[in-house]
């Protein structure tokens, strides 16, 4: 026992040692002086704590929105933690992650949510212990009596029409389309391929032919994508649901020979893709932002901590990203 | 003295894992040891125990159930579509545990007496399981419910929630039944040996079926109270909980094998899965580090308990040649 004991007891202290050192290159450090949880407790009790919550940290756009929320940090001096789910998009992580959140006490919360309305019972124990909560990206349901502080960005619905419109303009109101959805279940995905219907929809020329999910992911569109192509032979474009699907589409396009043929529209302006869309690979993006986005989301946070009144809807604008 | 020695060796090795790494993020993490994050812990704790025993179960047997994620979900949705369409909280409730005990009934049905692999029948359980889920809610989130059903998942009874309550009571439940039970002692003998437990006459297919049929009523009322707690019925919300039962029941010191391993082993690992990403999180680790640092925890704990078990082994042939 005391063998099983004392080999426990070492293991612990490595893990220790390990969460008090990789802290510093995490994102909740942010000065050299702080080389023990000590250190740290007790600048924390100087400076002020924010936490962003995103949906995932797999697509790169959430990593973009990260690194733009650390500048609006740094600029400022306070603490800040990113967490995201595991499981990407999962609801009840997200709760989790709020309460603990609040078990910490942090200042103010910056939450992308996975679910408008699901993120709900974690947004009230936030209200109820007076944390001020900025949804950014993705609204949260406040039918119910939950109070979002500000909204920053522009709805995943509004986006997606701007781009379908585009691309019905481009493919001259006419032809088949083939919409890739992201994850089954997720807001943003339904949103947008909600959207995308309602848009193609209002031209008689435009027919849906097909719409499946790829998952938000690049390989499993690639599949996706050779798999309908062999079905429906004839599509002229090609809406994704975020640009890492597009990247696949594009492959699975130009390996079927029919490059620039058809017209694949992606959304996020991630780098791969804008390149895409200069090399005309890509028929367009969206630059949705965000950097910008993680960025005023913080800002914002920390206006309301210092007591300031902030707009409730903060857009932050969008454009399209098109060969030059 | 001797007594309490073995008392104390009779609790399983991973208690004492999961006490250093609870005094470990006690000091490092701020905000760990507070009783509103120990009683939110405990509350998303709850929901992985109840999967990870019914999971037990199969494992000991020499099973595995992969369809438990899905159908958490499905009974969520199935439960949230009651409720939306008007009817009591008892029928949306009970509709939900019938749809866990009638995947369960089909994959214990398939598996004990048809004979086909659990690999194939239950992984395709979870793909049927995945798409109904999905097709019934149209891929939406269902949300928004009553008070009522809410107190399920947020309710207090004497300051603690109404889920741990329920998987407290669960917990015990399914230990005396583990322990003290012919079914109980079956399903070992099962785990140890298919063959050897059928010649000595148990019956083996009845036990096997209700094992399944358990580890979906388990999945079921998990689905639910994960409805209740989030307010909301997701298609996708019960994904990664089989694996997470899975690796639960593991860092428990059941075995693959089959036959050996302990429930109570089951319910500290699910505790200790949800405590390390709690206090990561708290820590504020990257999420990138977090599932990397997790698997280096489990393996470090495994480690831990092999030689643990095998300092016990040779103890044993010590004591045999004296």
């Amino acid at each position: 026992m005391k063998r099983a004991l004392s080999l426990a007891l070492i293991a612990s202290m490595v893990l220790g040692a390990m969460f008090t050192g990789c802290s510093q290159d995490g994102v909740a450090a942010s000065t050299p002086a702080e080389t023990s949880s000590e250190a740290s407790a007790k600048e924390n009790t100087g400076k002020k704590n924010v936490v962003l919550i995103l949906k995932n940290l797999t697509n790169p756009m959430w990593v973009e929105v990260k690194e733009g929320a650390e500048e609006a940090a740094q600029k400022a001096g306070v603490n800040l933690t990113t967490l995201a789910p595991v499981q990407s998009e999962n609801n009840d992580e997200q709760i989790s992650e709020i309460e603990q959140s609040i078990s910490k006490g942090v200042d103010a919360i910056v939450i992308a949510p996975a679910d408008s309305s699901g993120i709900v019972p974690g947004v009230e124990k936030a209200n109820a212990a007076n944390i001020p909560v900025v949804a950014i990206n993705t609204k949260i349901d406040t039918s119910s009596g939950a109070k979002m502080a500000a909204f920053v960005g522009v709805d995943a619905y509004t986006c997606a029409v701007e781009i379908s419109e585009k691309l019905s303009a481009m493919m001259d109101q006419t032809g088949e389309v083939m919409i890739l959805e992201g994850k089954a279940g997720a807001q943003t995905s339904v949103d947008m391929v909600k959207a995308a219907n309602d848009t193609f929809k209002k031209y008689s020329g435009i027919k849906v032919v097909a719409s499946q999910t790829a998952d938000w992911n690049r390989a499993k569109a690639m599949t996706v994508t050779q798999n309908l192509l062999q079905a429906h032979p004839n599509v002229r474009a090609i809406f994704a649901a975020n640009d890492e699907m597009a990247m696949g589409a594009v492959q699975a396009v130009a390996q079927a020979g029919k490059e620039g043929k058809i017209l694949i529209s992606g959304n996020n302006a991630i780098e791969d893709a804008k390149k895409a869309v200069d090399n005309g690979q890509l028929a367009l993006t969206m630059d949705s932002n965000n950097h910008g986005l993680g960025y005023t989301g913080v800002e914002t946070a920390l206006k309301l901590i210092n007591g300031e009144s902030v707009d409730e809807m903060i857009p932050i604008p969008t454009t399209l990203y098109l060969k030059k | 003295m001797n007594k309490v020695k073995t008392a104390f060796s009779k609790l399983p090795g991973i208690l004492y894992g999961l006490i250093v790494i609870g005094l470990i993020f006690s000091v490092v993490a701020q905000g760990f040891f507070t009783v509103s994050n120990l009683l939110d812990l405990a509350k998303s704790s709850g929901l992985l125990i109840l999967v990870s025993m019914g999971m037990s179960l199969c494992i000991l047997s020499g099973y595995i159930d992969m369809s438990v994620g899905a159908l958490m979900s499905l009974s969520g949705v199935v439960t949230a579509l009651c409720l939306k369409a008007g009817t009591g909280l008892l029928v949306a409730v009970l509709a939900g545990i019938v749809t866990g005990l009638a995947v369960g009934s089909i994959n214990g049905a398939l598996i004990a007496y048809e004979k086909f692999d659990f690999w194939v029948v239950t992984y395709a359980m979870m793909g049927i399981c995945q798409g109904v889920a999905l097709k019934l809610s149209n891929g939406n989130t269902i949300a928004g419910f009553k008070t009522d059903f809410r107190f399920i998942g947020d309710g207090k009874i004497l300051g603690i929630y109404f889920i741990i309550w329920a998987t407290a009571l669960l917990c015990l439940v399914m230990t005396l039944l583990c322990n003290k039970t012919k079914f109980g002692y079956n399903i070992y003998s099962i785990g140890g040996s298919y063959q050897c437990a059928s010649l000595a006459g148990v019956n083996v297919r009845k036990n096997l079926f209700f094992v399944f049929v358990l580890s979906g009523l388990l999945a079921s009322l998990s689905g639910i109270m994960l409805a209740a707690k989030s307010n909301s019925a997701s298609p996708i919300g019960g994904q990664g909980y089989e694996f997470d039962a899975i690796a639960a029941v593991l860092i428990g010191g059941t075995s693959f094998e089959g036959g050996k391993g302990k429930i109570t082993g089951t319910i500290i690992g699910a505790i200790m899965m949800r405590m390390i990403r709690n206090g990561l999180n708290l820590v504020g680790f990257s999420p990138y580090y977090q599932t990397f640092l997790m698997g280096l925890i489990i393996v470090a704990i495994i480690l831990i308990d092999v030689v643990n078990q095998h300092r016990k082994k040779i103890q044993a042939t010590r004591r045999v040649y004296k």
